[in-house]
């Protein structure tokens, strides 16, 4: 791979984390599944200093996800919109140019709407979470697809949690 | 919990003492929960507007105090109010702040607001339509009919605001709260439908009162400014130098100049700023935390380029990033004197919801309260033609003001009366209110509800002394020294009790004429199993009867040598004397009081002439009136005595000033023999007032009336009984009713008046002999089979 | 029925019914502190958090800072002021006073402030535990999941929820899953004390798209996708669904705020692949991103909305009956009957003798 097709590639790889954030910020799923390949895995993981242990919160491939998601309508959400703010800080792409990895830090914001007390807090933008995105790409013809997201979060405090892959 | 809250008059805030909330004050947090009980909880939220739910299942949620609310539109388009909490476990049913019920919620079914917590759901009215397994966990015991939501006082009115009340029984009704307020804005804003167009909030650290004093800070010193009942005030304002677009996209009716702002208590705001119309609504928080929700609303109907220039005009002046704007307000220039005017303004009506005094230093300046004043005669400027004063809101005062209007009188009425609070009717004071538990004074016994006053534009000013009379600039001065125009002045200051030299200041001794002497009376009575009562009128015996039926003892003390000497006749003070005696009460006649003595400064036990000693709790004087007519004789206005007496008048009620007249139990016809003070005397009075100001036809004279109930015993009695002339002498008649009688007092064959117990037919046929001049025979009208009516021949 | 005026709507229900004073009055809560957290057995963490030597796990009870300390595989728990982190390695306990304490009913420490306890926790717990005793205490057990929540609520909401299936009509995953003859057949049994278990049904997974079944990895001696339920007085809850187990302990932050802390915990044999499907049929229904908790929380936390401090007392309904099965709300009334014993009032009408009794304490 060319040093510019190696920068051509790693700018490909930030602009799909981005646009994957725009989509999920829009809970435009189909959207994001489209950026990901056949064989992506989602997780939410998170260190406990409390047990001492790393944990995973949530996982689920692309078909879980896509079923979960369908069923939203028929649960009790709390609809407040999430909004992240991404930076992606390193891009590192194969020797053979056929996968990459990245790691993206990640805050998001809870704008609150139905969550507690409407006419109260409806409006009202809190700190949701604060993370990485640890993401593995697949490049199948020059074109990158996320094969695994670890949304890795510091939190431990959750308080309602979601019903969203964040 | 407490339902239905009264303003107590007690304890209300006086400006002239102390005007600021400090340490003294409660416990903040314990003040905020107080504040949502007292204020918030009993009084008109404008919670959102009609736009915001125009269509069938639309709601909105918000909450007024603490309490959570759903505005929801039915399908037959009428707005309800609902509690949004869960009959079954208190769940906050919706939580969205806006959306449609015709979308089935994850729990629930289309057009059904659904608690998703155990799926029970409701209609739009709040009828509760499914119980999840109703009959399986709840059997017979209980099902949807007894699971309906709490609906609220809901009105939607004055610019299409929808407006809520938390109180079943609101001490105003929604056009009593804020109809004076709104009277400028009123026409402008309902000229065409609105929506609201912009929506935001901010928090504020700070408290409902602390707010409250802010509030001044936005009255410019070039505005007029106006006050009126429950601490609303507006402000009036002309823009110098508007741009173009403020000229030209007005709202809706055409004085782009203009700004208006209402205040409603105790945080809602109403701006009219030429394009656009601005609310801002607080809700208290916590007790260091409030939240301001402003919205803009617009004319529903307009062109995008007047929307998006109406739109510029509101983000520029009063938009969240306003200071970035092009058209920068000009600072407001202020004065010390208004901001204090319309602190105590509001402090005032804390004060008077808290039932208790804002604690802290005094900060008042008595300018402050004459600038008040000022605004509230400021206030009828729609009103043309000749203004006439009213001196005193007694029965004779709105009796008066009423008959001017019902006389076509169009200028300006306004009412001065130094009480706190509504006139009320004062026959109750010494009956049945006595009897009563509470502190406060019931709206039935209101003379007039507000809403009269409103409609008949007659502005009553309450706790406002009037000082002094100027017949030669035609002029009274108001609580201090400022000073009214009077076309024409009436006086109607009614009376004042006499007191016994001894029992001035004394504690535990009271006097009854005022709805706050009643209230103090029965206070003390709540505390107190004896009363000594010193006179034998009908106050003093009304009084007597309604203490007994406390079960106090109750001593009754008479100088003269029957009870109801100068009012009533013979038989019939013997009659009541006796029922008294019946009901337990030690009646003295024809002892006089030797002497009234007092321990630590407070009423202990008379000594009577015969030198006999009556202790009590209490002691009540009831030994008549004296007309206060101080005013008029200080203006040098013609009274029965140089020192005082009633204000001499003519047959117009007409004072020794031909401007000047004077109504009710203050005045006196130079050709009367004796004053006779009942309601009947204030009505008829002051129709003669209203006849002779507004030149129409005097009225037709009525048979004085008066009537009194005294235990079970209902007495009405018509026609002044002479109780001087030996001449006269009286019949009894029986009655068809059980304790029923009438005394029928006759001068030779004239029958000149009528005394019944307990039958109110009888009183009616004798009225009507009477009116019309009736004498029936006196020999035959003991007879129950003689008719007086069918029998006795006209005389003329 | 026609809507409710305020007088229909604070009018005595037909039904069994308590104050909402009793989720929102301060007095009440400092009482609660006082007469029950102080009291009580609670849960405070698990054994498998603090495996070695010098571990140690701190919580706090009743605003006093406890710690649980491994001192040689002894577990041993300190009242501990100074503790300013949740768990570590190496604690100097001289001069910390010691509580006691119990490891029991898998794995679980037990703890009490109260210096003298008249039960020991086999006692306290009075046989609540037995139904799942065999699945928790053949095989040692291990904390996989930890996360908390604090939610702006009355604690014995949370506790009432955990407490009633009657709620099973916000959980979609529920309903498809659950409703059949088997699940309306599951009893609520009260034991002493005020704790309560929910006897077990078979849950079929596979109702709900994407979910499988759990029978393969059920815990020791558990028949296949069975669901039992202890819930302990006043607000630990014990949880075994098929082949995840869960507790969650509340901590009491004010009347109107709690922390609620979760934990999920697999076998420690497991193999990484057995841990894996435990962790994922536990965070499916139960993790922060899960289908049911999400839904029980914002339950719990539109109930703290309504009743925050300063809101009008109003009734609040637990008037099922369905012959104890699992929509009668006998777990509530069983639950309040002993909550009113520890503070000597009525639900019904907490304030009224709560002043009584402070009165004659002072």
């Amino acid at each position: 791979m060319t040093h510019e097709s190696q920068a051509n590639m790693e700018k490909s790889i930030e602009k799909l984390i981005y646009r994957a954030a725009l989509a999920l910020d829009d809970h435009n799923w189909d959207d994001w599944f489209k950026l990901c390949d056949n064989e992506f895995s989602y997780s939410i993981t998170s260190f406990s200093p409390e047990i001492n242990k790393n944990m995973t919160y949530f996982s689920g491939n692309k078909k879980e996800l896509k079923g979960l998601m369908d069923m939203l309508p028929k649960h009790n959400t709390d609809h407040s919109p999430l909004h992240r703010h991404t930076s992606v800080y390193t891009v590192d792409v194969a020797d053979d140019g056929k996968t990459a990895d990245a790691i993206s830090s990640v805050t998001i914001y809870q704008n609150m709407l139905d969550g507690i007390n409407s006419h109260i807090d409806s409006g009202e933008s809190r700190l949701f979470v604060i993370g990485k995105y640890i993401d593995k790409f697949k490049i199948t013809d020059g074109t990158p697809k996320f094969m695994s997201r670890e949304t890795k979060i510091d939190n431990r405090r959750l308080d309602k949690g979601s019903h969203w892959p964040l | 919990m407490e339902t239905n809250k009264q303003i107590p008059e007690k304890g209300a805030y006086e400006a002239s003492s102390k005007n600021s909330f400090g340490d003294g004050a409660k416990a903040s947090k314990q003040l905020f929960i107080e504040e949502q009980q007292n204020i918030l909880k009993n009084i008109w939220v404008p919670v959102c507007h009609e736009s915001e739910v125009p269509e069938p299942y639309d709601f909105r949620t918000s909450s007024i105090g603490n309490e959570n609310i759903i505005v929801c539109r039915a399908p037959d388009g009428k707005i309800n109010a609902l509690l949004n909490v869960c009959p079954h476990r208190g769940m906050l049913i919706e939580r969205r702040p806006q959306g449609s019920f015709l979308e089935g919620q994850a729990s629930g079914n289309p057009k059904r607001i659904t608690c998703m917590f155990h799926a029970w759901q409701f209609d739009m009215r709040g009828n509760c339509v499914y119980v999840a397994r109703e009959k399986e966990g709840y059997q017979d015991r209980f099902c949807k009919d007894d699971a309906g939501l709490r609906r609220l006082r809901c009105n939607v009115n004055f610019g299409g605001f929808v407006w809520v009340n938390m109180n079943d029984q609101p001490v105003a009704s929604l056009e009593e709260w804020v109809g004076d307020a709104f009277s400028s804005l009123e026409g402008k804003i309902n000229s065409t439908p609105l929506e609201v167009v912009h929506y935001r909030k901010e928090f504020i650290d700070t408290d409902l009162k602390a707010q409250l004093l802010k509030t001044p800070e936005k009255v410019d010193i070039h505005s007029k400014h106006s006050f009126f009942n429950f601490g609303h005030f507006m402000t009036e304002d002309r823009r110098t130098g508007a741009n173009t677009d403020r000229k030209k996209n007005s709202f809706p009716t055409p004085d782009a100049m203009q700004s208006i702002r209402v205040n409603l208590f105790p945080g809602f705001s109403f701006h009219l700023d030429g394009p656009s119309l601005n609310v801002a609504t607080v809700t208290p928080v916590n007790e260091n935390r409030l939240m301001v929700e402003h919205k803009s609303l617009v004319p529903q109907v307009e062109s995008e380029t007047d929307r998006s220039t109406r739109t510029r005009f509101y983000n520029a002046n009063s938009g969240p990033f306003k200071a970035m704007g092009h058209d920068k307000p000009k600072a407001a220039v202020q004065n010390e004197e208004k901001k204090q005017a319309v602190a105590d303004h509001l402090l005032n009506e804390w004060s008077r919801w808290m039932d208790q005094h804002p604690d802290g230093e005094s900060r008042l300046s008595d300018l402050t309260m004459r600038r008040r004043r000022n605004a509230i005669l400021d206030k009828d400027e729609d009103l043309i033609g000749p203004k006439v004063v009213v001196i005193g809101a007694s029965h004779a005062g709105i009796a008066l003001a009423d008959r001017l209007r019902k006389n076509g009188f169009s200028g300006k009425v306004a009412i001065f009366d130094r009480q706190v609070g509504g006139p009320m009717e004062r026959p109750p004071l010494s009956k049945g209110f006595l009897l009563g538990g509470g502190e406060t004074v019931e709206s039935k016994s209101l003379l007039r509800q507000k809403k009269w006053y409103k409609t008949n534009k007659v502005r009553l000013n309450t706790q406002t002394s009037v000082q002094a009379i100027d017949v030669k600039n035609k002029t009274v001065t108001v609580n201090n020294d400022d000073i009214v125009k009077y076309d024409k002045l009436v006086i109607a200051s009614g009376a004042i009790p006499r007191e016994l030299p001894d029992t001035v200041g004394m504690g535990n001794s009271f006097t009854l004429r005022q709805p706050s002497d009643a209230n103090a009376i029965r206070q003390a009575a709540n505390n107190a199993d004896s009363v000594v009562i010193i006179g034998g009128g009908y106050i003093g015996l009304e009084v007597a009867a309604s203490l007994r039926k406390k079960g106090m003892d109750v001593t009754v003390i008479e100088a003269a040598s029957r009870i109801l000497a100068r009012v009533a006749s013979q038989p019939l003070a013997d009659h009541l004397e006796q029922l008294h005696r019946d009901n337990g009460v030690t009646v003295f006649t024809g002892i006089g009081v030797e002497k009234i003595n007092k321990e630590d400064g407070s009423f202990e036990s008379v000594t009577l002439s015969n030198g006999e000693k009556i202790k009590a709790d209490m002691l009540i004087t009831g030994i008549g009136v004296f007309p206060d007519s101080k005013l008029a004789a200080e203006a040098g206005i013609e009274t029965q005595r140089d020192d005082g007496g009633a204000i001499l008048v003519n047959e117009m009620m007409q004072t020794s000033d031909e401007d000047v007249f004077a109504i009710g139990d203050v005045a006196i016809r130079r050709d009367q023999v004796i004053a006779v003070e009942s309601v009947h005397n204030a009505q008829e009075t002051a129709s003669i007032a209203a006849a002779a100001i507004t030149n129409t036809l005097a009225p037709t004279l009525q048979t004085p009336w008066f009537w009194s109930d005294q235990y079970d015993t209902k007495l009405q009695s018509v026609g002044i009984v002479p109780v001087q002339d030996e001449e006269v002498y009286q019949v009894v008649r029986p009655s068809k009713r059980e304790h029923g009688m009438s005394f029928w007092s006759y001068k030779g064959l004239e029958l000149v008046a009528v005394e019944v117990v307990n039958d109110p037919a009888t009183y009616m046929e004798a009225r009507q002999c009477l009116d019309t001049k009736r004498s029936p025979d006196p020999s035959q009208i003991s007879s129950l089979s003689y008719s007086p009516i069918d029998s006795g021949g006209g005389r003329s | 029925m026609a809507p409710r005026n305020h007088k229909n709507w604070l009018s005595t229900p037909k039904v069994e019914h308590i104050s909402s004073e009793c989720y929102n009055n301060y007095s009440i809560y400092e009482q609660e502190i006082e007469q029950i957290f102080a009291k009580v057995w609670v849960p405070m963490c698990h054994t498998s958090e603090m495996y070695n030597d010098g571990d140690f796990r701190s919580t706090q009870i009743a605003h006093q800072n406890v710690v649980a300390l491994n001192v040689k595989g002894d577990i041993q728990v300190f009242l501990c002021p100074s503790i300013d982190r949740p768990s570590g390695n190496g604690l100097n306990t001289d001069g910390l006073k010691k509580l006691h304490s119990e490891v029991k009913h898998g794995g679980m420490i037990w703890t009490t402030l109260d210096p003298n306890p008249s039960q020991s926790v086999e006692e306290w717990t009075c046989g609540a535990f037995d139904c799942i005793a065999d699945a928790i205490d053949t095989e040692e057990m291990e904390v996989f999941h930890y996360h908390k929540a604090i939610i702006d609520t009355n604690y014995k909401l949370w506790h009432d929820t955990n407490s009633e299936f009657y709620h099973d009509f916000m959980h979609y995953f529920n309903r498809v899953s659950g409703f059949n003859d088997e699940y309306f057949a599951r009893k609520n049994i009260p034991f002493d004390n005020g704790h309560v278990n929910v006897s077990t049904f078979t849950v079929n997974y596979e109702e709900y798209e994407g979910f499988e079944d759990r029978g393969e990895l059920s815990f020791p001696n558990l028949p296949p996708n069975q669901w039992y339920m202890v819930d302990l007085f006043p607000g630990f809850n014990f949880n075994l669904r098929g082949n995840a187990y869960r507790s969650d302990t509340v901590t009491p932050l004010g009347p109107n705020r709690v922390l609620i802390e979760f934990r999920g915990y697999g076998l420690k044999k497991d193999t990484p692949e057995e841990r894996n499907t435990r962790v994922k049929a536990h965070n499916s229904i139960w993790g922060p991103f899960g289908r049911n908790l999400h839904e029980d929380l914002i339950g719990v936390a539109g109930q703290g909305t309504t009743m925050r401090e300063g809101t009008e007392a109003r009734n609040i309904l637990h008037g099922r009956h369905e012959n104890s099965t699992i929509h009668d709300e006998v777990g509530m009334r069983h639950y309040y009957e002993a909550w009113g014993k520890f503070l000597g009032v009525s639900p019904m009408n907490p304030l009224a003798m709560l002043q009584e009794n402070v009165q004659a304490a002072e």
